[in-house]
Formats: C-alpha cells, structure tokens, sequence
C-alpha cells in the first residue's frame, strides 16, 4: 500500500500543479475583466455605435467621417487583428458579466441545489444558436441604412446595462430593454458567454475579421493523449478546437483550453515565447487600457 | 491550405474598405454640389432681405420679437453619469452660446458625440432638438440643461 502511494504521488503533482496555475489564471482573468468592467464599461457599445453610425450615414447619402464612436470601431477591430478576440475574453463589461453570472450559477447550482454538474445547453443547439448573432448584426445594418433605427428606442438591453453601470435606474420608457436585459441574464446563467456566442452584434463583426493567423491558439493535434477532450469540454463557446474551428472566429481567446491541456498542447506565440500566462495577458491589457485611453473609454480619466 | 480562411477574410474586408471608398467619393461629391447650392440660394435670399428691409425701414421701426431677455443664465439637466451643467448667453434676443460648466459623469466617447446638440441648439435657436443616436443620455442632459437656462430667460 505504502508503495503504491508512493509511485502515484509524482503524477498527482503535476496535475495539483496544473490545477494550481488553472486557478491562478482563472483570477488572472477575472481580475482584468473586474478593472475594465470599472473603467471602461462602455467600450463595446462605442464601436458598435461606430458601425450604426456609418450605415445611418449610407442610408442617408451623407459623406462618411471619423466620430468618436468610428473611431472606437476601428481601435477595437485594428486591436482584434492583432491579438485576437482578446477584446471579448478579457475586457468587455459584457462578456465579464456573462462569466460572473455562469460562475455565480454554478455556485448555487452545486452548494444549494446540490447538483454534481453545472447545466448547460445541449451541444447540438448552441451551433445553430451561434448563428442567430449574424442576423441580429444584419437586421441592425440593414435597420440603420433604411433610417429606422431610430423607431428602435427603448429596446436596446445596452442601454439599460450601461444605466446600471452608471449605478443609475435605466430611463423611463425602456421596459422592453429591461425585459431583454432580463432574459439575457437568465440565458447567462445556463450558458457560458450565452450573449457572446449567440447574440452579440459586435461579436459577430469581430467573428468575421481576418484575425492573423499567427495571433490565434493552435493546438499540437499529434500530441493529444488519444481519446482526451479535456479543452473541447471547458470550451466556453463549444469549439472543437481543431484547426478549422480555431479559425472560424468563434474563439474569444479566453484561454481556458491552454491550461485545461494536461500536455500543453494548445499555444500561441506569445504564450510560448513569455513561457508565461501573467506576462502575456498583462502587456495585452496594459496595451488595451492605453489605446481605451486615447478612445475615451475611460470613465475616470 | 492553412491560411485560405484568413485569405478570404482579408478579400472580403478589402472589398468592404473599398466599397466604402467609392460610396464616401461619390457622397463627397453630392455634398459639394449641395453646398454650392445652398450659397446660392442664400445669397438670393441675403439680396432679397436687404432690398425688403430698405423698403420697410422708414415705415415699420424693427419689430422686437424675441422670446427672450439679454443676459447669462445657468441651468442644469441629468446627463449619463451625473449633472450636467451649462451656461447660455442671448445677446440682442438671441442664443448666441452655450458653454458647457460641468459634464464630469460623462464617458469621453460618447460625451464627444453629444456636444453636436449644442450647434442643433444655437442653429435652432432652442432647445427642441433631437438627441445624439448612442450618445442619448449625455445629449439629453445637455438640452434639458440648456432647456433649464432658457426658462430662466425667458421674458
């Protein structure tokens, strides 16, 4: 018996150790998306507003021209390029809702309900769900160009979060958004990133963007432990995480399979090249926090 | 075979990119031929008035109907994040500015949309304008600001 224990305990280190630098990174995250959340929660609305502003411009023959929110666009879309969706994992109020509410779920699904596991939606229905994003972007386009956006008011559930945000009751007039908002919350509880994935307009632009190739996680397939599927579980937006799906946009780069890998399989280049998770994630972040900055982001500067 | 998806996705954003530079050459275009337009009319217009004003200048004395009396007046309105305060001038019977005092609650990128309602307002010469698509709260705050000033001027 002494012996056996003793032949199993190395392994059990390095999957403690694993376990370690997955919670650390955990609150690594947490913590960046809990800062920005503070500072700049209005970030996703700007550059969506950049995109409405440009086709209310289209349908109404107007020259086009850099605003603010325009502008907001572009930083978010240039930086996205660049590094991936890192916008959407580790900066946008939105998305870090989307993780409080799932992991507050989780919570009380375990310690009250006493339930083994966390409910989450059937596989099967939240790749078709994924779509639905797309028609919200073009039904907004196509709404902003024929000039009728406008009739929309009252109904934007960003609206009412960014009220809340303000620490303000949202505005009169706006109980169709309270009940979205409503709704929203209430799918974030049985989903992880459920407005990510499946509703966000903005989500939907940066899907389609042509993320360099070198600024998106691979996985090293030929190394898997046959049979293992540990990232394609925690996957927060159901990737298989093969190469073609690592590229079909869907990837908001929050990192959970890169240390879920009991091989470390799954990289990117600045990963590999800091050898550390901290340093990665900070610079990008420090980057994000200067440019939000510059875009008047920031609500206390 | 690696890189067609990102291959196709940077044709697809260039074509988008271009696209918008050819709609943004063509409806610079127009708005410089509307431009030109309105310059003319409003020279016609110009001539129009100074002949009619010769002829009624001796006959009529200027007919005094401004709504409002001279003078600085302060007001305040609820904008995003907290008061907005601001200051409006008439001079002659008429708003010649509003000077923004205090807008701190407000997120820089959205209060830098909202400031166009200011040049709505003094083009309007009141209060009643629209407000700013995504900037709504800080542009409401800003015209019931200057809706709180006006009533203060009034006559």
């Amino acid at each position: 018996m002494a012996e056996n224990k003793k032949e199993q305990k190395k392994p059990l280190t390095a999957a403690e150790k694993r376990r370690k630098a997955q919670k650390q990174k955990t609150w690594l995250r947490a913590g960046i998306q809990f800062i920005f959340f503070l500072s700049m929660p209005g970030a996703f609305v700007a550059g969506f507003s950049g995109i409405k502003h440009l086709f209310q411009w289209i349908g109404a023959g107007e020259p086009l021209h850099v605003d603010s929110f325009v502008l907001a666009l572009i930083g978010l879309c240039a930086f996205t390029i660049l590094f991936g969706r890192f916008f959407c994992g580790y900066v946008c109020a939105f998305g870090g809702l989307g993780d409080g509410v799932f992991w507050l779920s989780g919570v009380v699904q375990k310690k009250l309900l006493h339930r083994k596991k966390q409910y989450q939606l059937p596989e099967k229905l939240v790749r078709p769900c994924q779509m639905i994003k797309y028609v919200i972007l073009f039904a907004i386009v196509l709404l902003c160009t024929l000039g009728l956006y406008g009739n929309l008011s009252g109904t934007s559930p960003w609206d009412v979060f960014s009220r809340l945000t303000a620490l303000k009751l949202p505005a009169a007039g706006y109980g169709i958004g309270i009940v979205l908002m409503i709704l929203i919350v209430a799918g974030m509880a049985i989903q992880p990133r459920f407005f990510c994935q499946f509703l966000c307009p903005m989500g939907a632009v940066f899907s389609l963007l042509p993320i360099l190739p070198f600024a998106q996680l691979k996985r090293n397939s030929e190394q898997c432990i046959s049979g293992c599927s540990a990232c394609e579980k925690r996957c927060p937006v159901n990737l298989k995480l093969e190469e073609a799906s690592l590229r079909n946009g869907e990837c908001i780069a929050c990192e959970v399979c890169t240390d879920t890998c009991p091989r470390s399989n799954i990289s990117r280049w600045d990963l590999a090249l800091t050898k550390n998770f901290w340093l990665a994630a900070l610079v990008k972040a420090i980057l994000f926090f200067m440019m939000g900055i510059c875009l008047g982001f920031c609500r206390f500067l | 075979m690696n890189h067609i998806n990102f291959a196709i996705r940077t044709v697809s954003l260039l074509i988008i990119l271009v696209a918008l530079g050819q709609y943004q050459n063509i409806a610079l275009a127009r708005a410089a031929e509307a431009e030109a337009r309105e310059l003319q009319i409003e020279e016609v217009e110009a001539y129009n008035a100074s002949v009619l004003a010769q002829m009624s200048a001796e006959s009529e004395a200027a007919e005094d109907n401004s709504l409002y009396v001279d003078g600085t007046y302060e007001g305040s309105g609820t904008g995003f994040g907290g008061e907005i305060n601001v200051s409006v001038t008439i001079a002659e019977g008429k708003l010649t500015a509003i000077d923004v005092l205090n807008a701190d609650g407000e997120d820089p990128a959205y209060y830098d949309q909202a400031v166009a309602v200011i040049d709505e307002m003094l083009k309007a010469q009141s209060s009643e304008v629209d407000t700013v698509s995504g900037a709504t709260f800080s542009s409401t705050g800003l015209i019931e600001a200057t809706a709180d000033a006006l009533g203060k001027a009034e006559k």
